[in-house]
């Protein structure tokens, strides 16, 4: 019997071919019951997996609203409001369907009327969203477009090779990538380029947005403080990987009138059929946008000037309007209601739905994706695609990408300085004493090794390349030796007492070599690990791997590993947001081939205190859950996201915390320092 | 098809593959000795012609000089002098090579060594060079690289077709292209991408520079003076189609430090595997160029400059400076040595062997070609392609070219206003009379039509589809219809008198709707056809059809062209510059839909005058577009400065300077005819 995951699975597999063509090396085949099978080609044995199609008169065009506005071929993206309706539309249809059946069979008689992109990102927010599909999983999106993550070129002389290849051959055809990509050392910004360009990363930013999307409704807690916060992490990281390579931090984009220096040709193409993404050279100008071709009508650079010098008032005055003039308090202290930074952040990101007043404060990052993402082609005189800043799949490979957000991020800083700081109630955790903590990897204490890795992946899932032996992408990523966090804890409590463990990584100086005062690295500090621990009485020795990080995602499924995989219930113990969470072999930034020097902080505070309760049946998510939360639970932390550096400088003892060190004579928190080197080795497990 | 034909032809095919790989459909295959045979794919059957090449030890990658030195599927510029060395390197292997078979042989062992442009280039150039090679024909530049044609899109949904096709499929994909193409209507450029973008006008430039390549070292009569003549002339044409469709005139670009308005997104490849050319935003910035990557020395805006104040100064002062610091006179009326405009063109160009100073007056066309080929990514930052501009296949796509070349053509305008006027004595043909002229075009006179028509290719020629049933890509282009030239001609002569007859097409207004002066209009005449014939005495009706021009070229030979093409001797009659010619589709300007009023002017010039005595052993005559392309070792067959009459300033007839071309027309022996072009906008197919 065909397993509920494989018959959705293979609606991932050659979105740009027809839903009639063999998938799986030929094996399956959807069977549309009102349709002429297509021929076998030369050479192909007929498929021993038939999945029968029923006609589905509901599943035609004129039920799908908006969803076939976006045409096929093109770049789909949901900072567009137009793309969104058109998402919100085909989601909302696929929700309607029941169990995994009905939805495969809705979803292949409407796959090849709509957008590729737009489907594949509505079936993955299906599969997440819906209750009786929370065992299905998605497969790894390098291998259903893998022209966004390869350029066309290194793919197509794969064709090339098997165009040649005599009847004879079954060795697979190994394409290598990575990771010298897209630019030249030239630009300093090509050094980061490694990281940017990494499929982790670019991977789980899109997982990101199909968990938390722009404007299609849903409840999801804390949603707008978690765009906030994921991409403050980002940007963190981003700027601990530039000080490793000796760039200096990222500067925010806040002046849209003067050129952008810094180009990014991403050498992509939107489809399998070599339409490219995009370009932008170096030092051009933002224009105004009149894209009425992508649903942009018009979009002023006066407009969002408007939006952000509103902004910037409502955070100085400490309210926002709503739409009836009405004041909405923003404050991060509230005991019900919203935080001020989860409004402020539906407000910027923006969330037709969730903003409080989008006429007003309008859709200011939404539109700066747009925006820039059109400066080369603003009017549409040449008929470009938008360039990678469109879409969430491929707009972190743009060095464009991080200024703007840090610019964005900037607003939310704004905010976060008008907070009271945190009192010492707040960050102390009397009778616990974290007397040590270290890192060991190989029984080395405090030295991490960073180095790269291969991963394979099938591009023949997601092309034709009409090959009959595997098309293997072999690509080189960024990775790190694993390691053990290793904390030795004393509760003077006379029982049993449960603690949250919060670690961080900050590079201890900054670009001019100096260490930096708290207010500087604070928005360094990057999660590392989050987790409850229960301390016995007495010194306690925990131990935690680095592989067990709450931010990340260790399991990333390739088709080849989705179609081997057992049914299991829809309880199924495994379940977690597959897909979504910082990839693993990011965890770490890459530090110096000399060794560079970063602090790790660890902070145990009280659960009791953090807890958040939860209605009942739901089950804690395993992976990634700091930056992508648990699926229709409460984020599982009651604190303000980024505690305890989102805030200024606590005072401790009537004296202002000048240094995370002063921060840390807290009994309950501890500071090392630490050495990572960069090996520039393989460093596969 | 001759055997040399064949085996020489199928090294076009294909050339991103493996010269291993089968072609004609998979019927023919090199089997090289020392190189395994490719398999046999699934669903084909073994190739009904196999010719074996020999091992050749004199091609290895070390014997070949700097050939190697472009690398495979990147762009190759016969602008860059790197990549003109390493054209000449190969070209001079090939060259060597002492016969047809000695040639396939050769050119099939280097072939997977050098960059694939280069190869298909010195492979050309060798052809047209060898005598006993003469009746050898190039197939069509749109067959062997249809990526430099038509987006790469449009060719990679066909290989998703293909991909999809069931066993028994046997009925041809078809690829339907143009006529609008890369951009919208929102910048009025994109009006003439039409024109820009069609494939007769770009096979033509790329054979053009074929024919007269630069910096090779050989011999080519007056063809400086022929680069400024083809050149003005592609310019005229532009013009005359710009003001068709409502825009103004070309204008120069001289100005190298402000921005370019008019960007360029080609939408085409540089290979087969999806490596877009160059592109360039509105309002781009030319900028100091550092791209050592592709052998260019770094080079300065600053250096443009000084070599344009250079050339001006040469150019006011009516002489130049050669290396040995002695004046060289510009002058166009010398009786031996080359013209002026020949030594100032050569110099401009620039042709490194052939410029009075290169180092002096350096290089100034080639280098503006390569600036705006890489103002997108001048220093290699982004590892980007050249743009179009790099490559004379590609460059007349782009609207920057005809602003370069506008620039270009300046500089030997004001060069050309410093000649004296042409006297009436050169003007005139006494006791020839021309009483009337006139086109006739389907019964009606005067009145010309123009419209769109398709032409297939085989573009699985150029690109490996692995499809079984031939892809055939079907451009839409303008036409017109034909028409024929009747001039009512009295030759008071005794006996009979040859004459050439000279024909030029201009537009009557200006954007303003004005009637030109002479000296306006001046640079708007395009040649249409110059013939000899033979006035017998007294009355003389000459027709001459519009196919039969002299700037043009009929039509490019396919693959299958070829291949169905009876044998004929080396010496056979009908060799001529196959490929190089202005398109006969394009002989016409759009003119308007509601119609709009050109001018024909018919000049008749005394042949004795105008003959060229041609070396002993001269046989070969070009059939086609000798007025562009001049005749393979032969001299250019009209002794008069290229452009005559509009060369120069207004001359003075009867003490007065002519004023309009209606003044110059009281001559007998010129005749001055209004005609009405009309745009159908419908196919024209014939």
């Amino acid at each position: 019997m065909t397993t509920a995951q494989r018959k959705l699975l293979h609606l991932f597999e050659k979105p740009y071919e027809s839903i009639t063509q063999p998938r799986s090396g030929g094996t399956f085949v959807y069977k549309l019951d009102d349709e002429p099978v297509v021929e076998t080609r030369v050479g192909e044995a007929p498929p021993t997996t038939v999945v029968p199609v029923r006609a589905r008169p509901d599943a035609n065009i004129r039920n799908l609203g908006s969803a076939t506005s976006i045409p096929r071929g093109v770049a789909f993206s949901i900072f567009v409001k137009k793309h969104r309706d058109a998402a919100k539309d085909l989601c909302d249809a696929f929700m309607r369907t029941q169990g995994p059946d009905d939805l495969m069979e809705y979803a292949a008689r409407v796959k090849d009327l709509v957008n590729e992109s737009l489907f594949v990102y509505a079936l993955s927010y299906t599969i997440v969203r819906k209750q009786e599909l929370r065992n299905i999983r998605i497969p790894l999106l390098p291998e259903i477009f893998p022209n966004q993550f390869v350029p066309q070129e290194e793919l197509l002389k794969t064709q090339a090779v098997a165009n040649r290849m005599g009847t004879s051959e079954t060795s697979p055809i190994v394409l290598e990538y990575g990771p010298e990509f897209t630019g030249t050392n030239i630009k300093p910004e090509h050094r980061v380029s490694y990281w940017r360009e990494d499929y982790g990363f670019n991977s789980h930013h899109w997982h990101w947005h199909v968990v938390f999307p722009t404007g299609l409704g849903g409840t999801f807690d804390r949603k707008g403080e978690i765009f906030f916060y994921m991409h403050q992490q980002m940007l963190a990281r981003y700027d601990m990987e530039r000080l490793s390579v000796g760039l200096s931090r990222v500067e925010k984009l806040d002046n849209w009138r003067v050129v952008v220096p810094d180009g990014y040709f991403s050498k992509l193409t939107v489809n399998n059929t070599g339409r490219a993404w995009g370009s932008r050279q170096d030092d051009t100008l933002l224009k105004d946008v009149r894209r009425a071709d992508l649903g942009i009508d018009s979009l002023d650079i006066t407009d969002m000037e408007n939006w952000r010098s509103r902004l910037m008032t409502a955070i100085s005055q400490g309210f926002i309007t709503d739409r009836n003039g009405e004041k909405v308090i923003l404050s991060d202290n509230v005991t019900s209601g919203k935080r001020g930074i989860d409004i402020l952040g539906d407000l910027v990101e923006a969330d037709s739905v969730l903003t409080i007043n989008g006429a007003f404060y309008g859709d200011i990052h939404n539109m700066g994706h747009v925006l820039i993402s059109l400066a080369h082609d603003y009017n549409n005189a040449h008929r470009e695609e938008p360039g990678v800043m469109f879409g969430p799949s491929t707009s972190a490979r743009d060095p464009v990408f991080y200024r703007w957000h840090k610019f964005v991020d900037d607003i939310f800083e704004q905010y976060k300085l008008t907070q009271t700081p945190y009192t010492v109630e707040d960050l102390s955790l009397p009778d616990v004493i974290v007397n040590r903590a270290s890192v060991i990897r190989n029984n080395e204490a405090n030295t991490l090794t960073t180095g790269f890795s291969v991963r394979e992946f099938e591009t023949s899932r997601g092309l034709d390349f009409n090959s009959r032996v595997s098309m293997i992408l072999r690509m080189t990523h960024m990775d790190s030796a694993p390691f053990d966090y290793h904390i030795h804890v004393t509760n003077n409590h006379y029982g049993p007492k449960e603690v949250t463990v919060r670690i961080f990584l900050a590079p201890k100086h900054n670009e001019q070599g100096l260490e930096m005062n708290f207010m500087e690295q604070r928005l360094l500090w990057s999660e590392m690990d989050k987790f409850r621990v229960t301390l016995k009485p007495g010194a306690n020795h925990i131990v935690r791997a680095s592989k067990d990080s709450t931010i990340t995602n260790p399991n990333e499924f390739t088709f080849r590993d989705l179609e081997a995989r057992p049914d299991t219930g829809v309880e199924g113990e495994e379940f977690d947001f597959c897909g979504c969470g910082w990839p693993q072999h990011l965890l770490l930034p890459r530090g110096k081939p000399e060794g560079m020097a970063y602090q790790l902080f660890y902070m145990l505070t009280d659960f009791e205190k953090d807890k958040v309760d939860q209605t009942e049946g739901i089950r804690a998510c395993k992976n990634a859950v700091s930056f992508c939360g648990v699926l229709d639970a409460k984020f599982p932390d009651s604190r303000p996201m980024g505690f305890p550096f989102d805030r200024r400088s606590p005072r401790l003892l009537n004296n202002t915390v000048t240094s995370v060190a002063d921060l840390a004579e807290l009994d309950n928190i501890m500071l090392h320092d630490v050495t990572i080197t960069f090996l520039n080795r393989n460093v596969q497990q | 098809m001759s055997t040399i034909q064949r085996d020489i032809l199928y090294l076009f095919e294909l050339p991103f593959e493996d010269i291993t790989a089968r072609r004609a459909h998979g019927s023919f295959a090199y089997n090289l000795k020392d190189r395994p045979v490719v398999e046999n794919r699934l669903g084909e059957s073994p190739p009904t012609t196999v010719v074996q090449v020999p091992a050749r030890p004199d091609a290895a990658a070390n014997r070949l000089g700097k050939a190697t030195i472009v690398p495979r599927g990147s762009v190759f510029s016969t602008f860059i002098d790197e990549h003109r060395e390493a054209a000449k390197d190969l070209s001079d292997a090939f060259m060597r090579t002492t016969d047809a078979k000695d040639l396939m042989e050769f050119a099939a062992q280097v072939k997977d060594l050098v960059n694939e442009s280069l190869f298909i280039y010195s492979l050309s150039f060798t052809i047209l060079r060898k005598k006993e090679l003469r009746h050898v024909r190039l197939p069509s530049m749109v067959e062997v690289f249809p990526t430099r044609f038509v987006p790469n899109e449009e060719l990679l949904q066909t290989q998703v077709v293909a991909n999809r096709m069931g066993a028994s499929e046997t009925s041809p994909i078809v690829i339907e292209h143009g006529p609008d193409f890369s951009s919208t209507d929102i910048k009025p450029e994109h009006r003439v991408s039409y024109w820009r973008e069609d494939y007769g006008l770009n096979s033509h430039h790329w054979h053009w520079h074929l024919v007269y390549p630069i910096g090779f070292g050989e011999f080519r009569d007056r063809k400086g003076e022929l680069f400024f003549y083809m050149h003005q002339q592609m310019l005229a044409r532009y013009d005359m189609e710009r003001l068709s469709v409502g825009i103004s005139r070309v204008e120069k670009l001289n100005n190298w430090r402000v921005a370019i308005p008019d960007g360029y997104f080609s939408k085409l490849t540089v290979n087969n595997t999806g490596r877009t050319w160059g592109t360039r935003q509105d309002d781009t910035f030319m900028k100091d160029l550092r791209r050592a990557d592709i052998g260019l020395d770094n080079i300065d805006i600053s250096h443009l400059e000084t070599w344009n104040t250079r050339l001006m100064e040469a150019i006011n002062k009516g002489f130049m400076i050669n290396r040995s610091d002695e004046s060289v006179t510009l002058s166009d009326d010398v009786t031996s040595g080359k013209r002026g405009i020949e030594i100032l063109a050569d110099t401009v160009e620039a042709d490194f062997f052939d410029s009075v100073n290169y180092e002096y007056y350096g290089n100034i066309h080639n280098m503006g070609h390569v600036f705006l080929a890489f103002v997108h990514d001048y220093n290699n930052a982004h590892k980007e392609e050249a743009g179009v501009m790099a490559a004379t296949s590609t460059a007349m796509r782009d609207p920057v070219f005809y602003r370069w070349h506008k620039y270009i053509d300046d500089l030997f305008q004001q060069y050309k206003i410093t000649q004296p006027p042409y006297t009436v004595e050169q003007l005139s043909l006494s006791d020839v009379i021309v009483n009337r002229a006139s086109v006739i075009r389907d019964g009606m006179t005067n009145s010309l039509t123009t419209g769109f028509s398709t032409r297939d290719f085989e573009t699985s020629r150029g690109i490996d589809f692995n499809s079984r049933v031939p892809i055939i890509l079907r451009l839409t282009h303008m036409d017109h219809s034909p028409f024929e030239y009747h001039l009512q001609v009295t030759n008071r002569h005794t006996g009979p008198k040859q004459v050439t007859v000279r024909i030029f097409l201009a537009p009557k207004h200006n954007e303003q709707g004005l009637e030109m002066s002479f000296m306006e209009q001046r640079l708007l005449w395009a040649e249409m056809d110059k013939f000899l014939v033979t006035l017998k005495s007294g009355e003389n009706h000459v027709v001459r059809s519009s196919k039969d021009s002299t700037v043009t070229i009929q039509n490019e030979f396919t693959f299958r062209d070829l291949e169905t093409r009876p044998d004929t001797g080396a010496e056979i009659g009908d060799f001529n510059f196959c490929g190089c010619g202005w398109p006969q589709h394009l002989l016409l300007p759009r003119g308007k839909s509601e119609g709009m009023t050109f001018q024909f002017f018919f000049m008749l010039t005394d042949y004795e005058k105008d003959k060229v005595e041609q070396p002993q052993g001269t046989t070969s005559t070009c059939a086609n577009a000798v007025s562009f392309c001049g005749i393979m070792d032969s001299k250019y067959p009209d002794s008069r400065p290229m452009g005559f009459p509009f060369d120069r300033k207004s001359p003075r007839l009867l003490n007065e300077n002519v004023k309009t071309v209606a003044d110059l027309a009281q001559l007998d022996n010129v005749m001055l005819q209004d005609v009405t072009i009309t745009f159908m906008n419908r196919n024209m197919q014939q």
